[in-house]
């Protein structure tokens, strides 16, 4: 890459005093680099990592060159997407491979099996391409490396000290790759390449043909025209890290230790720098001699060269060099930083964050705000200059990228490990599975066991459905929890937001500036307008929990319509008009209108949220503080058990709640299920809908306001239910959960409203088989049909079976009841 | 261990390091010489030799020698890659020669020697490199003035050997006399040579120095004080290298994680190293000389860069996290007998300790009656000082009481008088707890103060901020000097954060990209006119008819003051670390039973409530000398909560 304004930059003497501190980094280049014609010997320092030199570097080169042009794969040429997948022929052992890149192939091209194994050498094939300039990147994979030969402590080497093995490659292939002989007059090789590299091309043809010319008159002379290699590379060398071995490690974890060697790490970038050229090679002429010096430059800085070397200019008169950017060599450069995804930290620490140079095409693929996942060399670099003097022989560290990955935003993606796979597959098959689950989420708030259980839903969510005409139907579940104050509703939805992958957790009144949905900000550094999104933005494909949503802000609740339906944010500010995604469920908390719900005015009143808004959501909870002896007296223990105890009671709960990540993964398999609604139910459904339809018309203070979009609710609530149970269809009893969660979201102001009084379960139970066999005219059934009934209705089998135990007019697994 | 052995080590430990390494190279990574060290220290009387260092002065004054320093981690930079040793070739004799490079940072290279760096020697290929953790520290903030004289006193019988002001050449001659008695160490001689010519140099430096950045620089930022520093204070942060780091597993990963936190109150026990004045001009000059291509680019210009004559290195050898709630007296945290920290007391010794101090609270109770003639607010605030988080868990914390004083009053004389009180309360607990602070919350401050510490990017470090406080620490929020005007955005965010720290003792640091959550345990008082900008746990109406002194009624001579300070101070000391034990099962039903009652006669009344009553009588108890709620302690808050509410 060239760039012209290098050369203004103001040359300085050199004074360096070689005996100092830089001696130190002294050049350690290896044996094997004869062709490097390295001019400067004092600044040129490469830092290179440990290695033990018993290492035969020659023969490692040789392994290296072996593998680049033995190792074969099968490459199945799908003809839908012209992709490939390799397969692996060296080894023995692969036949599961096999197995496995048949099915993917299946899948990929939609069951038209038409694959065409070809037997390539896919690095030869790659390097022929680079040395048709058709190709940049030679990407070597390591678990490549590793299968051709199976020498795992080759492998391990090249991990370990990926920083030579880089150069061993590029040796290898500079013996590979070939300078073809071309003709300046050719008209044909104009055609072939794109015009900027057959420049290069030719100038280094010219080259190699002096040389040869010069080797055969007078070797010293040749010595005096060779050039650095460096110039004729025109790809880039990376390493992909073996597939087991690159799971991340957390930077902080980042050592000493790991010096040298190949590191995948995950997270956040705080900086960029430009993008800025960097010499690689430069190269001078001499104002008297007209010779061509190189000097092949490896660190950051360098000291250029002042005087001419050549033969011819060393008997007379020295000539002075002059530095030519057109002839000289650069690279892209950048520089980022790291640091550590709040996840990684540990409490109480902050942190950590390192150092990152990108080059070439890896630059420009992160901006600050982005989490990625980056492979690199993990490497010490001396301190220069004045900071080298004070601090002595210290190093700075830094990561010489070889991969970036920038990543997917959602956690749909989530690796879920497979011991935790087997375990949710058996904690799946256990009948209380659901309730204990919906436990889990915030153990030690107390009760609310259907709030939860709407919570795990929404978690869950429904898949989305696009119509062919471009219309989507959403999946996601949004829930709002009104309520009086200090029923912990903020604490769940604080819970939620740390459980659920991608959660975020925003007051409505609080977040002031980029707010909710976006901003357009000017860039401190640019001047220029850019977008930010808020966090709803920020939320896309995970869940926006917002607290105080009664409180909000008007200009954002305008916008929350859009999102809570179409799932988009619009936005036109400051010359820059664009729809933003915010495929987000929506998680709210807001307190009655009064403070305190009031029960002497309507519902519609205490709700102080305007309706459109209101049937946004699937469900609304409204959770009453009331006093109830009974109620209160476990709370009132629970209390004081964790104030005296300064722990939550365990014996509360006869099973240990599951673990965050346990949610999580369990969410991650649940959402690959896609439940679909079979034939049979969709007349049941449509029964339902109409019977609240018409309910609610009579009563005159409707609690609830059905609408077309509640009939989406329930069925998206019954897919989430099949979901968390792993089925592919969904069944009645998904649709009666559903109902049923709707029914109790409002259940607190009911009871008030009809001064009822608690009932124990067992007299519930017992009223409730009265009542379906009166509806249904039959005074006989068999317990184990109504068992499922009441299960469905939210009760427990033993519970069911005590109430049966107790009621009159049960024999022999039958119950038999006659009305009066 | 030999006498002789001990004194070298205090005050040469560069030697004894040395001896360890020439022994054997493994001792650097072994972990023998912190070993060794923590040995030393157990012995209280060589611990108390060990002089305490704060100042610039003192670290001229004890350059080399085995120093202690107290502070406050304010951040954590990343850890740096050193050198165990360094390889030194002699050019004209060919000859090798090893040199220890741990707790070091410059290195005594003379003429004809060059440095190798050579990883291909097989002898010595593994732990060439090593991490270190380097932390900046700062004073520990808001500290009051007696915890640190009660630290000299600890120190005295050693400080007065050293602030002998005796002349450096003394100081030389001791140390050759060492070094030619043991004669096998030529570079260290010529290391003190050095070392000792250089100082007097360093001072006339340092001078030059401090006047050439005093204009430039703005102290306060480059210290990054949580609070801003008195002028007089000649304390100055320090920039603490720390080689082992303890490191333990954390419940639930394995992987380990360091003690060394952000906020901690920590004691190391180290070394200053000689300060190497920058040779600004020829380095400017070196610096000239490189074409740094990428120059505009670099981040380097990070953290490395403060003025050493400003902020200090200190290599630590070893150190010891500070109990936050020990009054400032950890009097010898490196031996474990005595050390409260590591053995928990038992049942005996806790009851014997409390029925010490059950008579100190009628003390405590006249003394705030003195400033304050109101015994309501006297018994708040008292449950207030002795108060301390002892649990957080999953989102709850408890034991926290931070409390609001309401001052309005209709008597506008009265009410004048009534906005002396956070200066009074200030005072009270000036002299009673070890930290504490009172910042002045008028629209001014709000919105130029930095309130929420926040990451700076651009120099890569933590910008302090006045919730950046180590835990136990007193903080009065003043909302008497309050006049009208406008707050912008900042001044909402930090009222909000002051308010998260009052309710749930929780801090969110600003990492821009999202926020990190710190729990910390800072004791929020907020002195209001009416309705207070910060909500706090409990609220005090003070009552109309009392009177107000800020010199007290009663003038009681310096002397007695003295021992009723060092009285209050044992009182809330031994309250805040004594082992609450849970009520018997009769209290607890009575608890429970009383406040499901209660609901049902006032439904209004919320969980809250009852966890606000438990902490109360809890606090109540304690602050009795009683380690048990028991009824009749239950009924008597219930009383005390009924005159309370009664006139809000």
């Amino acid at each position: 890459m060239d760039s012209p304004d290098k050369t203004k930059r103001p040359f300085r003497k050199a004074a360096f005093d070689a005996k100092k501190k830089n001696e130190f980094f002294a050049n350690d280049n290896n044996n094997n680099n004869k062709n490097n014609n390295n001019n400067n010997n004092n600044v040129n320092k490469v830092f290179n990592p440990l290695i033990p030199n018993e290492v035969n570097y020659k023969n490692e080169q040789e392994k290296c060159k072996d593998f680049l042009l033995n190792f074969k794969s099968f490459q199945y040429i799908d003809p839908t997407t012209n992709s490939y997948r390799d397969i692996d022929v060296n080894s023995n052992s692969n036949n599961e491979d096999e197995d496995e890149y048949d099915i993917n192939n299946n899948n990929n091209s939609n069951g038209i099996r038409k694959k065409i194994p070809v037997q390539i050498n896919k690095y030869k094939q790659m390097i022929d391409e680079i040395s048709n300039r058709k190709r940049k990147i030679l990407v070597i994979e390591l678990d490549d490396i590793f299968r051709y030969k199976n020498d795992s402590e080759f492998v391990e080497n090249i991990e370990s000290n990926a920083n030579t093995y880089i150069r061993l490659f590029t040796y290898a292939l500079d013996e590979l790759i070939k300078v073809q002989d071309l003709d300046i007059n050719d008209p044909t090789i104009y055609e072939e390449r794109n015009n900027t590299e057959i420049v290069l091309d030719l100038i280094a043809n010219q080259r190699m043909n002096l040389l040869k010319q010069n080797t055969l008159k007078d070797p010293k002379v040749a010595k005096e025209l060779d050039f650095p290699r460096e110039i004729l590379r025109r790809y880039e060398l990376r390493f992909v890290p073996r597939r087991e071995r690159s799971t991340p490690i957390p930077i902080r974890l980042i050592k000493s230790e790991h010096v040298g060697h190949l590191i995948t790490m995950t997270g956040i970038v705080t900086r960029v720098t430009d993008v800025r050229p960097m010499v690689t090679v430069a190269l001078y002429t001499c104002d008297s001699c007209d010779a061509e010096i190189f000097q092949e430059i490896k660190a950051r800085e360098f000291l250029p060269i002042f005087f001419c070397k050549s033969k011819k200019c060393s008997e007379g008169k020295k000539g002075t060099l002059t530095l030519q950017t057109r002839g000289s060599v650069f690279k892209k450069f950048q520089e980022i930083r790291m640091q550590e995804i709040p996840d990684q930290v540990p409490i109480g620490h902050t942190p950590r964050s390192i150092k990152v140079f990108v080059r070439g095409e890896l630059t420009r693929l992160a901006t600050a705000g982005d989490i990625i996942t980056l492979s690199g060399i993990f490497l010490p670099t001396p301190y220069t200059g004045q900071k080298a003097f004070k601090a002595g022989l210290l190093a700075d560290t830094y990561l010489e990228a070889l991969s970036i990955i920038p990543h997917k935003k959602t956690y749909d993606q989530l690796e879920v490990k497979e011991d935790m796979k087997m375990l949710i597959d058996q904690e799946v098959q256990d009948p209380d599975f659901y309730d204990k689950l919906a436990q889990s989420i915030a153990p030690e708030i107390f009760g609310h066991l259907d709030v939860k259980k709407a919570l795990l839903l929404m978690m869950i969510g429904a898949s989305s459905k696009k119509m062919k005409d471009g219309m989507n139907i959403r999946g996601d579940i949004n829930i709002c929890l009104m309520g009086d104050p200090g029923v912990a509703k903020s604490q769940l939805l604080k819970h939620i937001s740390k459980i659920a992958p991608r959660g975020i957790y925003t007051s409505g009144k609080g977040s002031s500036g980029v707010g909710l949905t976006a901003a357009v900000i000017r860039d401190a550094v640019t001047g220029e307008f850019v977008l930010e999104g808020g966090s709803l933005v920020l939320a896309d494909m995970g869940i926006c929990c917002i607290d105080e949503f009664d409180k909000m802000e008007d200009s954002d609740r305008t916008a929350i319509h859009e999102v809570m339906e179409q799932q988009t944010i619009s936005i036109a500010k400051a010359g820059i008009t664009t729809t933003l995604n915010a495929r987000t469920s929506i998680l709210a908390a807001a307190n009655p209108a009064f403070g305190r719900y009031n029960f002497k005015k309507s519902p519609d009143e205490n709700f102080r949220l305007p309706h459109s808004l209101l049937s946004r959501f699937d469900l609304l909870f409204l959770i009453v503080d009331r006093p109830d002896e009974e109620l209160d007296k476990l709370l009132s223990q629970h209390v004081t058990f964790v104030h005296q105890n300064a722990r939550p009671p365990t014996e509360d709960m006869d099973f240990i709640p599951y673990k965050a990540d346990f949610i999580r993964s369990f969410v991650c398999e649940a959402r690959k299920f896609n439940p679909s609604v079979p034939k049979e139910l969709t007349e049941h459904i449509s029964s339902i809908y109409a019977n609240i339809r018409i309910q609610e018309s009579q009563s005159t203070q409707p609690l609830t306001y059905t609408t077309a979009r509640s009939l989406l609710g329930i069925l998206r609530l019954a897919q989430a239910r099949a979901r968390s149970k792993f089925h592919t269809e969904i069944s009645e009893s998904d649709i009666e959960e559903a109902i049923r969660l709707l029914y109790v979201s409002k259940q607190s102001i009911r009871i008030e409203k009809q001064k009822k009084e608690r009932v124990d379960p067992i007299s519930e139970i017992y009223r409730l088989v009265v009542d379906y066999m009166k509806s249904n005219n039959v005074t006989r059934m068999e317990i184990s049909r109504l068992e499922d009934l009441i299960v469905q209705k939210g009760f427990k089998v033993d519970q069911f079976r005590k109430s049966m135990s107790e009621s009159p007019g049960i024999h022999m697994g039958e119950v038999n009841i006659t009305f009066v | 261990m030999s006498d002789i052995n001990n004194i070298s080590s205090l005050s040469n430990p560069y030697k004894v390091i040395n001896e360890f390494y020439e022994k054997s190279r493994d001792n650097l990574t072994n972990g023998v010489i912190v070993q060794h060290f923590r040995e030393l220290l157990a012995d209280n009387d060589v611990y108390s030799s060990i002089p305490l260092i704060e100042s610039i002065t003192d670290c001229d004054l004890h350059q080399g020698k085995l120093v202690r320093l107290r502070c406050m981690i304010q951040d954590v930079f990343e850890p740096q890659l050193y050198n165990v040793e360094y390889k030194i070739k002699n050019n004209q004799t060919n000859e090798i020669r090893y040199e220890l490079a741990k707790y070091k940072d410059y290195t005594n290279i003379r003429e004809n020697e060059e440095f190798i760096l050579d990883y291909f020697n097989s002898n010595h290929q593994q732990q060439q490199c090593m991490d270190r953790n380097v932390l900046y520290c700062i004073p520990i903030p808001c500290q009051n003035k007696w915890v640190s004289k009660r630290n000299d006193s600890t120190t005295n019988s050693n400080n007065q050997v050293n602030k002998k002001k005796r002349p450096i050449e003394d100081d030389q001659q001791e140390d050759d006399d060492i070094n030619n008695n043991n004669n096998n160490n030529n570079s260290e001689i010529i290391d003190n040579n050095n070392n000792n010519k250089k100082i007097k140099q360093n001072e006339k430096e340092l001078k030059k120095n401090n006047n050439n950045f005093g204009k430039e620089i703005d102290f306060e930022k480059l210290y990054n004080y949580p609070v801003p520093a008195n002028k007089e204070d000649k304390r100055v942060p320090f920039i603490v290298k720390v080689y082992d780091d303890y490191e333990i597993p954390q419940p639930g990963s394995d992987i380990p994680i360091s003690v060394l936190k952000v906020s901690e109150l920590v004691e190391f026990v180290g070394i200053v190293p000689q300060f190497v004045p920058d040779d600004h001009s020829s380095n400017a000059e070196k610096e000239r000389n490189m074409m740094n291509m990428l120059g505009l680019l670099s981040f380097d210009s990070d953290q490395q860069t403060f003025p050493e004559s400003l902020v200090p290195l200190f290599h630590c050898i070893t150190f010891k996290l500070l109990n936050p709630y020990e009054n400032g007296n950890h009097e010898f945290p490196f031996n474990s007998t005595t050390s409260t920290t590591t053995t928990p007391a038992t049942q005996t010794e806790q009851q014997q300790k409390l029925d010490s101090i059950k008579s100190i609270r009628q003390e405590l109770v006249d003394y705030i009656l003195n400033y304050i003639n109101d015994p309501l607010f006297a018994e708040y605030f008292i449950f207030y000082i002795i108060s301390k988080v002892y649990s957080y868990n999953s989102g709850i914390c408890l034991g926290n009481f931070s409390l609001n004083i309401d001052i309005n009053c209709k008597d506008k004389e009265k009410q004048k008088q009534f906005k002396d009180i956070p200066k009074i309360i200030e005072r009270i607990l000036e002299n009673v707890v070890c930290r504490s602070y009172r910042f002045e919350a008028n629209i001014d401050n709000l919105n130029d103060f930095n309130i929420i510490p926040t990451k700076n990017y651009d120099e890569n470090r933590i910008v302090s901020g006045l919730l950046q406080l180590a835990k136990n620490t007193h903080l009065i929020i003043d909302e008497t000097t309050i006049s009208e005007g406008k707050l912008e955005s900042q001044a909402l965010k930090g009222l909000a954060a002051i308010r998260n720290v009052s309710m749930l003792q929780k801090i969110e640091y600003d990492f821009i990209y999202h926020p990190i959550e710190f729990q910390t345990d800072i004791q929020i008082i907020d002195v209001s006119v009416g309705k207070p900008l910060v909500d706090c746990f409990s609220k005090v109406k003070i009552n109309p008819t009392a009177t107000t002194n800020i010199n007290g009624t009663t003038t009681i001579d310096m002397d007695q003051n003295q021992s009723l300070f060092t009285r209050l101070q044992k009182y809330v000391n031994i309250l805040q670390n004594t082992v609450f034990q849970p009520s018997d099962s009769q209290v607890t039903d009575h608890i429970q039973n009383d406040f499901v009652s209660s609901r049902q006669k006032d439904p209004n009344l919320s969980q809250e409530i009852f966890h606000y009553w438990l902490t109360l009588s809890r606090l109540m108890s304690l602050s009795f000398g009683e380690n048990k709620i028991s009824i009749a302690r239950w009924e008597s808050m219930k009383a005390l909560e009924n005159s309370r509410t009664s006139l809000l």
